[in-house]
Parts: structure tokens; C-alpha cells; sequence
């Protein structure tokens, strides 16, 4: 098929379907408020929550669907509301725990992490949703069509949207106070402000974007589109407002562009593509950064 | 056999597919050729990626599809049901996540089968109307198969 026939395809498909459109604008909208974020973690040296908490919310997703089997409701849909409280207790837990906690953070991390993941793929061996398991966990593990099929339930798809919204809006409004606990905890919290509770905020916006983000690139692959948007623009931008903005300039772009290669060629999972195109970038950025440096 | 039945009870399943009297052959068409007819949902013109999201949205959602018309493209293969003691007949689509999905179809009219069918492994193209049996599984129901060279 040549270049032209796959690009009447896409307009084939984006003209047609409107699962196609709903997935273009909630990957966008989780790009944007993901990589808000990324920012912050990778300079508070928690490039890894993500994963950890992207594995509770599986954990987490497998368990209520099937206490929702067990207790006869069928074809139970609305585990968000179930995995989203969940996962956001979890998160202020890792974020909160002090240093006299019996289990330091990496620890808790780390034991949270595989232990959900475990749990979760257990629950799905004993209640099977579907004959062909593989591919339900391959589906929730790299996301290859969760986002495509949640274009079926419109309410999910602004609910995505409207969580996008209001996390872009709480990182807006608490900017100034998030850049100071990002940089210097201690020394924010010495000229007032109140470190431990944007910490929790902060705990809160991150569980419900890797909840969210769990739909565009899956539980495993989370991190990267947190991680992988900040460490890129650090390659040419010094500044936190430049890495910011440059940091959700890539991520959306990146989303988008995996999201059309996706729809254009065969045997493109979306999660990882989108992960493969994040990963080229950081390899332009890196070189561009390496020339200026030099220049 | 419990292999056969396990990749059936992937999608779809039993609807009233019966054999019946002769018919011609289907008619082949060149791969780059499709058969030109308008439909409501055209998975030959889409990914594997988003063959697979649409095939699941239609099974999260039957009843919203009955009656519209679709185009797929895909290897036939033909099952022998014991219970009803017939042939059903499938279509294999290529989706992506290793997750091939089976969708059965009825030809409608007169065949039999082998004798009017393609052979198993055929790669086939088919339009045809999305339909739901009495049991709540759905089908195709098509006029013609045609052979993609």
C-alpha cells in the first residue's frame, strides 16, 4: 500500500469512526497533563512511581472486577471509580511515608509494585474475563487498544478529558508552590509553605494521571510517557518553565504521532509505538543538546 | 477439537448455518481490488490495530450494529459443528495483539460445502450485513465471497 492509500486511510478512518477521534482527544489531553508532571518526578528522583503505581492500578483493576464477577454483576465496567481511590491512597502513602517508616521508600516502592503486579495477573489466571487471556493482558500491560475502545463509553472519554483538565489546572494554579518543593523541600517549607500538604496534592495528581495513562500506553509502559518528555527537553532547556513547556510539546506531539502511525500501519500497538517515537525524540534532543553545548 | 472450540468461544459462535444446494464458485479478484460497494463499516480499509478496537466495540454493543452493512477481509475456515452435525463457516481477521479475531458468516442462498467454498486457509473478502442470532451471537450475512488474490 503506498504513502497516499494510508493517508486516505486515516482520513478513512477519523472521518468514519468516532472511537478513532475520542482516542485522539484523550491521548492528547493525558499527554499534556502527564508530562506536567514529569518534570517534577524525574528532579525529585521519582521517575519510577509511575510504574509502581501503574501496577497497583492493574492490581487493583483485576481484584474489583472480580469481586464485581463475584458478586454477580455482570460485564462490570465502571472500575475506575474503584482504582482511582485506590491508587491514590497508595500513592500519598509512598509520597508521605517519613524517613522513620519501617519500609523506606524504594523498599515500599518496590514491594508494592511486583505485588500488585502478581496479585493482578493471578486474579486474571482465576477469573478469566475473556477465553484468550494473553491478549486481555497484553491489551491492559502495553495498552495496544484500551484507548480505542474507551471512545464506546462517551462518559469515559470526558471524564478522561475533564481529569486531564483539572489536574493541567491544579499544576497551573500551584505552579510557584510545586516548583519550591520540587527544588529545595526543606527550604520551601522553612519560608511557610506547607511542604507536606502539596506534597499530597502532588501525591493525588500523580495517581490520577497514571491511572489515566494506563488507557494511552498501558500499566508497563507509564513511566515513559511521564519520564521520557521531561529528560527530553532537559537535553537543550535549562530553565523549569522552558522544560515544562517543552516537555508537554513533546509528549503531545509524540502521542499524536503514535497514535496515527498506529492507525496507518499494521501490527503497531499503540502503547509502544508511542514509546518508540517519545524514544527517537529524546535521540534528536540528545544530539541537538551535544551540538549547542559544543556550538 | 477442544483447541477448535476454545478459538470459536473467542468471539463468536453458532448461528443457523446449514448446507445446502449448488451454487457457482465465488469469484477471485486481484489483492490491490476491492469489491465496490459502499458499507457502513469497512474493516478493510483500516489497521490491524484499529480492526481490533472496532471488533471490540461492536461486541461490547451488538445490538447498535444489527443491520449495517461491513466489508472484512481475511483467511476462511470452515468448522464442523458435532452437536448440529453441520459446517459452520468462519472468517479469520488479522487484529493486532495476537489476538486474531473469529467472525462466522452465512452465505446466503444455496451452497454446499466443500464443493462451493473456497478451500480452508482461502484469503476471502466478504460484505455483508452484521446480524444477532436468537442465542445473542453475532454473524455476517453475505451474498457473494470473494477470493483476494
Amino acid at each position: 500500500m503506498s504513502f497516499n492509500e494510508r493517508l486516505d486511510q486515516l482520513v478513512y478512518l477519523f472521518q468514519n469512526f468516532a472511537f478513532a477521534r475520542y482516542a485522539l482527544i484523550v491521548g492528547v489531553a493525558i499527554a499534556f497533563c502527564s508530562s506536567l508532571l514529569g518534570v517534577t518526578l524525574v528532579l525529585k528522583r521519582l521517575s519510577f512511581i509511575g510504574s509502581g503505581l501503574s501496577h497497583v492500578s492493574f492490581g487493583s483493576t483485576t481484584i474489583v472486577a472480580a469481586v464485581a464477577m463475584g458478586i454477580g454483576v455482570e460485564n462490570f465496567q465502571n472500575n475506575i471509580f474503584w482504582v482511582l481511590p485506590i491508587t491514590i491512597l497508595c500513592s500519598i502513602w509512598l509520597l508521605l511515608s517519613g524517613p522513620h517508616s519501617k519500609i523506606k521508600g524504594d523498599s515500599a516502592l518496590a514491594m508494592l509494585s511486583v505485588g500488585t503486579l502478581a496479585i493482578g495477573y493471578l486474579f486474571m489466571n482465576i477469573f478469566p474475563r475473556s477465553a484468550n487471556l494473553a491478549a486481555d493482558v497484553c491489551t491492559v500491560l502495553f495498552g495496544s487498544t484500551a484507548i480505542l475502545t474507551l471512545g464506546s463509553k462517551t462518559w469515559m472519554v470526558w471524564l478522561c478529558v475533564g481529569l486531564s483538565v483539572a489536574v493541567s489546572v491544579v499544576f497551573v494554579l500551584f505552579y510557584n508552590k510545586i516548583f519550591a518543593i520540587t527544588f529545595d523541600e526543606d527550604f520551601a517549607a522553612a519560608t511557610g509553605i506547607k511542604a507536606k500538604v502539596y506534597n499530597m496534592i502532588l501525591a493525588v495528581i500523580i495517581a490520577v494521571i497514571i491511572v489515566l495513562a494506563m488507557n494511552l500506553v498501558g500499566a508497563l509502559l507509564v513511566s515513559a510517557l511521564v519520564v521520557f518528555p521531561a529528560l527530553t527537553a532537559m537535553r537543550v532547556f535549562k530553565s523549569f518553565r522552558a522544560v515544562t513547556i517543552c516537555s508537554v510539546i513533546v509528549s503531545v506531539v509524540c502521542s499524536t504521532f503514535g497514535i496515527l502511525l498506529s492507525a496507518m500501519y499494521d501490527n503497531l500497538p499503540l502503547g509502544s509505538v508511542i514509546v518508540a517515537v517519545n524514544i527517537a525524540v529524546f535521540a534528536v534532543f540528545s544530539i541537538i543538546g551535544l551540538v549547542l553545548r559544543r556550538g | 477439537m477442544k483447541k477448535i472450540l476454545a478459538l470459536f468461544l473467542c468471539l463468536m459462535l453458532i448461528s443457523g448455518c446449514t448446507e445446502n444446494g449448488g451454487s457457482e464458485n465465488p469469484p477471485e479478484v486481484d489483492a490491490d481490488m476491492s469489491v465496490d460497494v459502499d458499507v457502513d463499516v469497512d474493516f478493510t480499509k483500516l489497521s490491524s490495530t484499529m480492526v481490533s478496537a472496532q471488533m471490540d466495540i461492536i461486541m461490547q454493543n451488538m445490538q447498535a450494529y444489527v443491520g449495517q452493512t461491513m466489508k472484512i477481509r481475511g483467511n476462511y475456515y470452515p468448522l464442523f459443528w458435532e452437536v448440529n452435525n453441520e459446517f459452520l463457516h468462519f472468517i479469520i481477521i488479522e487484529c493486532s495483539s495476537g489476538c486474531d479475531k473469529l467472525f462466522e458468516f452465512v452465505w446466503n442462498g444455496e451452497h454446499i460445502y466443500p464443493d462451493d467454498y473456497p478451500p480452508e486457509g482461502t484469503f476471502i473478502e466478504l460484505p455483508g450485513v452484521f446480524g444477532v442470532d436468537e442465542e445473542g451471537f453475532p454473524y455476517l450475512a453475505v451474498d457473494d465471497i470473494v477470493i483476494v488474490a
